[in-house]
């Protein structure tokens, strides 16, 4: 033992605390960092309008909700499920702030219906996904539909006569505190809050412990399907919030407005260094990985580049930022698991 | 369809046989050098032994000479043929086959299906009559049993006899008799014999001593990757090799503890039944370290498991004399029973958690007050924790994955130390540990025992228990047959677990119950989809037609038919990849991409037309399908990240081909499609030929079996010589291919290029196949059932505009539809796991 404490110490001259920033903080959590700074140094000269005061209000509001929306898809994707549905929801949020808020409603009861409504959504995903043990991916592929056939009959298209979202809602979500947007920044406080409880709290820890290896924790002790269906509860409160701010910051949002939640927020998930095989994840990442990806999209869309092309940009930002972990993962540990092949045990009790 | 492989050995006059050979043989992981510059050869007509511990790198040689891993240096030279990373497939033709300890057999096939599988790898094919092939064997089963159904023992010998029908030139048995139990042991003894005469050069790697000794021409022992002595069969001693294998001498480890047991009962176990032991019943008293002995898998792991809850049946666990109610995990560990599983890397850590948090992982309100878990809490506990157990790592916060097998464990027995329960049981604590953390682990529980806890320790290492235990319980069959006070000799406790096993009665080699059950459950999974689905359509078409006058004509049927066309293309395709558990989201945007390049390139029906369509689709398939292959299969992305990903890319490919609807598609082809017999178009009749013709190819053809095996069991598949990686790819394009073909039917539909016509197929895409019987853990799967599953959903697309039902309707009924389909089929897959076991 002497001998390797030795090597230890002889490998590490770094003083300790920079080794365990060095593990705290890993490669796969300053990924989204370093590309947000490098995204930002590339910005400035080639297309200084982005960095215009206009075009960051609007950013960082987009990016506001994508926040939310990409950190209920985290936690998700951190009890090692994956949620195809988030986009469905959003709209589901969206479209009921609108359709339930015409002249004399109650906006803070309609806002408290359609965040309510979210959680309902995903944790009847969580049930069937956590307590009947169905697959994440067909179970939100369903649900996906079937969300999006609900509220196109029960909303319309358009949502309302007027399509308007309450004006109380939007006059909470358009101002901007200099030039950062208030659906940022209220994000930003959401996320605070979302750190704190996954780092501090016994629960926040137990969702990255089930998440991780769902039978050790089971075996340890740990309450798995209450965990679990919070953790899709939660999930939802933010789809819900995501969809309420982004009604209130578009104004006339239509049924389509969340789709888009789908792609970008696994785009955010992978650039983050979110695992999806589930485990911990760094919240502070996900923020950054979507303020890249809303200041990659506009910039793009200011070079005049198409939807089209913005959504394949999106696509390969995924698979280079999944490729990348995925290598750094066989250099870190390799092959010890074997080779990446499963095999099924017949249980002989 | 036979295949002939490259290499045959018919053909080709082969050598004479040199048996094999391994010079300057190394190999790492990360981590680990698990073998460092071995030499070792065996020749033909020898019997040589490989000793060495769990971890001393033996099942590395095994799978370097088997070709399953490539060395990182040195060679293998088969009947003097270098194997040079030709992989399994190359090695087994060289005349090199393999029996592995835990198998290489797909447990969902029957043992005529296995059999073939490992012939069809190296281009051989199934002999005609193969139980007459079998009958020297003296298999005890039909050739007609599923392999899941078999016992452990029956499996272990269906795995040496299959690899010795090919009668190789070299045959490695790894831990041949570790399931086996007396009877069948001599049995399999007789076996290696004969063939060993016939001048077989065989590796046989054991633990069994007295085995080596009757078997082995010669002996080499390896520790730590490292040959430490090879020596002829009789210049050997046993205390001698136990010495090479262990690299110290056996009675230094055990800490001595020097208050004896107390009195008072801590862990009382009455008539506790489970799935796999029982009744049970067993005490472990305060200060008391009690051990659970027995041939490897004979309950005590269940047992183990049942004193948690998991899998219990009946009887009853008291902590201190009060009965824990209802017991499941998290209420043992409230009554004060620690539990940490041996099955290090599936049951106990959390690989990509920190060493400190595996290490806290139960820590409750010593965390921090109110739910909280707070860092200046855990770190000076995982502080103290550190110096009790010697845990070395470069800081708290490394990923416990990136530790040693010895501080992992060290960390996992943290958590009792840092959260007292009242009783601590410990499977396997030292496996897979090298010997200086065993010291360790052993000092951690006599410590525990010295504290007053009651310590119950399950060990498949009788040195152990010996050392260890002040009593040990031994297991046969789920129950306990001995109790040993204070075992003096490791000699005493094999003894009794090995007098324990009856020799007379055949164990675990009859096909259990579930057999029958089991067989007619695969087979009805394949059929009852299918009746199912027949059902279900007559019943909407009758509804359909009681309601509707339009239902019931040439052109709402030949609509319908038309309509069925693309889904049904696509999710032929899919089925594929579910067969071999892969998973394509990306199909929806390759059939708009389709549409959109038809509109791009085919006008009219001249020939230049037809000719650069066809290309271009062609460059789609690879274009796509190589995409998809490159990440999943190579670089082992999820499937489903990464066809999220090509979704994406592809979809954006065909907006900016198409921003807008444009593009007129040839008339001709739009209404050329329609053409056929009444209503039945052509191109239907063709679909339900090539479905037919798919579905006979994947149950009765040789590449369709090893489709199935590769979906069933990846790992057995690679490890007779399937080429995995190549038959992965071929799924994944073919699943691209029918998309592509789909959406040129679509095009055929939309006669004009749309960027955003095909997203609507991914979701029904998936519902049929599901509806077609697909699972996806791989292996099953019909394309009959996958295109009546199209059909079906078709129809339902179909009749709601007759029955005026609104078209959001259709959305959520594809989704429902969907659920209802997985929920039926995890359910009977519940319900038979349930009945066979």
């Amino acid at each position: 033992m002497t001998t390797s404490r030795a090597a230890e110490r002889l490998r590490s001259e770094s003083p300790q605390w920079i080794t365990d920033l060095k593990y705290r903080w890993p490669a796969r959590y300053r990924a989204s960092w370093i590309a947000l700074v490098v995204l930002l140094l590339i910005v400035g000269p080639v297309v200084p309008r982005a960095l215009s005061a206009p075009s960051v209000e609007l950013v960082s509001a987009l990016a506001g909700v994508l926040i939310l929306a990409a950190l209920g898809q985290m936690l998700i994707i951190m009890v090692g499920a994956l949620d195809l549905s988030v986009g469905a929801i959003v709209s589901v949020a969206a479209g009921m702030v609108v359709h339930y808020g015409g002249e004399g409603a109650n906006v803070a009861g309609v806002i408290a219906g359609a965040v309510l409504v979210s959680v309902l959504l995903s944790l009847a995903n969580g049930v069937m996904i956590s307590l009947l043990r169905l697959n994440p991916l067909i179970v939100t592929l369903a649900t996906f539909g079937i969300i999006t056939g609900a509220i196109r009959l029960w909303t319309g298209v358009s949502l309302s006569v007027t399509g308007q979202a309450p004006e109380a809602l939007t006059s909470f979500a358009q101002p901007a505190l200099t030039v950062f947007n208030a659906v940022f920044l209220y994000a930003l406080v959401v996320a605070v809050l979302l750190s704190l409880l996954l780092t501090k709290t016994r629960y926040g820890r137990h969702i990255a412990f089930v998440g991780s290896n769902r039978r050790a924790a089971r075996a340890l002790g740990m309450s798995i399907v209450p965990t679990e269906l919070g953790t899709f509860a939660i999930a939802g409160l933010l789809y819900g919030v995501a969809g309420v701010l982004l009604a209130g910051f578009l104004g006339t949002p239509d049924v389509q407005s969340g789709a888009i939640y789908q792609l970008s927020t696994i785009t955010v998930a992978g650039i983050a260094g979110v695992m999806f095989g589930g485990g911990p994840a760094s919240v502070a990442s996900v923020v950054s990985a979507s303020a890249f990806l809303q200041m990659l999209d506009q910039g793009l869309a200011i070079l005049g580049l198409g939807a089209g092309s913005r959504v394949m940009v999106q696509g390969f930002v995924l698979v280079v930022a999944v490729g990348a972990i995925t290598l750094a993962q066989y250099s870190a540990s390799g092959l010890s698991r074997g080779i990446g092949l499963r095999r099924r045990r017949p249980s002989t009790g | 369809m036979s295949l002939t492989s490259e290499i045959s050995p018919a053909t080709e006059t082969p050598p004479p046989n040199e048996g094999v050979r391994l010079r300057g043989v190394t190999k790492s992981f990360p981590g680990v050098r698990a073998l460092s510059t071995v030499d070792f050869d065996c020749s033909p007509g020898e019997v040589h032994a490989l000793v060495g511990e769990n971890g001393s790198g033996k099942s590395t040689l095994i799978k370097i000479a088997s070709g399953v891993l490539e060395a990182d240096a040195g060679t293998v030279t088969i009947s003097g043929r270098l194997l040079a990373g030709g992989g399994v497939k190359r090695a087994r033709q060289f005349g090199l086959a393999t029996a592995y300890q835990d198998t290489s057999l797909v447990a969902d096939l029957s043992v005529a299906d296995n059999i073939t599988l490992s012939l069809n790898a190296i281009g051989m094919k199934r002999p005609s009559d193969l139980d007459a092939t079998l009958a020297r064997f003296g298999l005890p089963f039909k050739q007609s049993d599923v392999v899941s159904s078999l016992g452990p023992g029956a499996r272990q010998l269906l795995e040496v006899a299959r690899s010795m029908i090919t009668n190789p030139r070299v045959l490695m048995l790894d831990e041949p008799t570790a399931a086996l139990d007396l009877r069948l042991a001599a049995q399999l003894e007789g076996l290696v014999k004969e063939a060993r005469d016939s001048g077989m050069a065989i590796v046989y790697v054991s633990h069994r001593l007295a085995e080596v000794r009757r078997l082995a021409d010669r002996l080499t022992v390896l520790r730590d990757g490292v040959v430490q002595g090879t020596f002829g069969s009789q210049s050997w001693e046993v205390e001698e090799i136990v010495e090479l294998m262990v690299g110290a001498p056996t009675d230094l480890e055990f800490p001595q503890r020097t208050s004896p047991p107390g009195d008072s009962v801590r862990l009382d176990v009455r008539e506790l039944r489970g799935q796999g032991f029982g009744p049970v019943s067993l005490t472990v008293h305060a200060g008391e370290i009690v051990g659970l002995a027995g041939a490897e898998g004979n309950g005590q792991r269940a047992l183990l498991r049942g004193i948690l809850g998991i899998g219990r049946h009946g009887g009853g666990v008291s902590v201190d004399g009060k009965a824990v109610r209802h017991v499941t995990p998290g209420r043992a560990l409230a009554a004060g029973i620690g539990f940490q599983s041996g099955d290090r890397a599936a049951e106990s850590i959390f690989a990509p958690m920190s060493v400190m948090d595996n290490a806290t992982a139960q820590l409750g309100s010593q965390a921090g007050p109110a739910g909280t878990s707070l860092l200046s809490k855990l770190l000076p506990a995982f502080k103290t924790a550190t110096k009790d157990l010697g845990i070395v790592s470069g800081s708290p916060f490394q990923p416990v994955s990136a530790l040693s097998g010895g501080n992992q464990q060290k960390a996992v027995l943290a958590r009792p130390a840092l959260r007292q329960p009242k009783v601590l049981i410990v499977d396997e604590p030292t496996q897979g540990v090298d010997a200086r953390a065993r010291l360790d682990i052993y000092r951690v529980l006599s410590d525990s025992a010295e504290d007053g806890l009651g310590v119950l320790v399950n060990s498949s290492d009788s040195a152990e228990l010996v050392g260890l235990c002040d009593r040990v319980y031994v297991m046969s069959r789920g129950v306990v047959v001995t109790e040993l006070t204070g075992p003096s000799t490791e000699n005493e406790v094999v003894k009794s677990f090995v007098s324990a096993t009856d020799a007379t009665e055949a164990q675990e080699t009859a096909v259990s119950r579930g057999g029958w059950l089991g067989r007619l459950w695969d087979r009805g999974t394949t059929h009852l989809p299918i009746a199912i689905l027949l059902l279900l359509i007559t019943v909407v078409g009758l509804y359909a037609h009681s309601r509707s006058d339009v239902f019931w004509t040439t052109f709402n049927l030949s609509n319908l038919l038309l309509l069925t066309l693309p889904l049904a293309f696509v999710a032929l395709g899919q089925q594929f990849n579910m067969v071999a558990r892969l998973f394509d989201l990306s199909i929806g945007s390759v059939m708009s991409l389709t549409v959109v390049v038809v509109s791009m390139t085919l006008p009219s029906l001249a020939f230049e037309s037809v000719l650069s369509t066809a290309l271009a689709l062609v460059g789609v398939v690879l274009a796509v399908g190589g995409f998809n292959s490159v990440l999943i299969v190579a670089l082992k992305v999820p499937a489903i990240v990464a066809t999220v990903a090509s979704m994406g890319i592809v979809q954006g490919v065909a907006i900016l081909l198409r921003p807008e609807p444009a593009g007129v598609i040839a008339p001709e082809f739009v209404t050329g499609v329609a053409n056929g017999i009444s209503y039945v178009p052509f191109a239907f009749i063709a679909l339900v030929v090539l479905t037919v013709a798919m579905e006979y190819w994947l149950y009765r053809r040789s590449r369709g079996l090893a489709l199935r095996a590769v979906g069933y069991d990846g790992e057995a598949a690679l490890r007779v010589g399937e080429r995995v990686t190549v038959i992965q790819t071929g799924a994944l394009m073919i699943c691209t291919l029918g998309a592509v073909i789909g959406g040129v039917f679509l095009a055929s539909q939309t006669g004009m290029g749309s960027n955003a016509v095909g997203a609507g197929y991914t979701l029904p895409c998936f519902a049929a196949v599901f509806l077609g019987g697909a699972v996806l853990t791989g292996g099953r799967g019909s394309f009959i059932g996958a295109l009546l599953g199209a059909l079906f959903l078709a129809l339902l697309d179909n009749v709601t505009p007759l029955l005026n039902i609104a078209d959001a309707w259709r959305q959520i009924m594809y989704g429902v539809i969907l659920l209802v389909a997985i929920a039926a089929y995890a359910s009977l897959a519940r319900i038979r796991g349930g009945a066979g076991r």
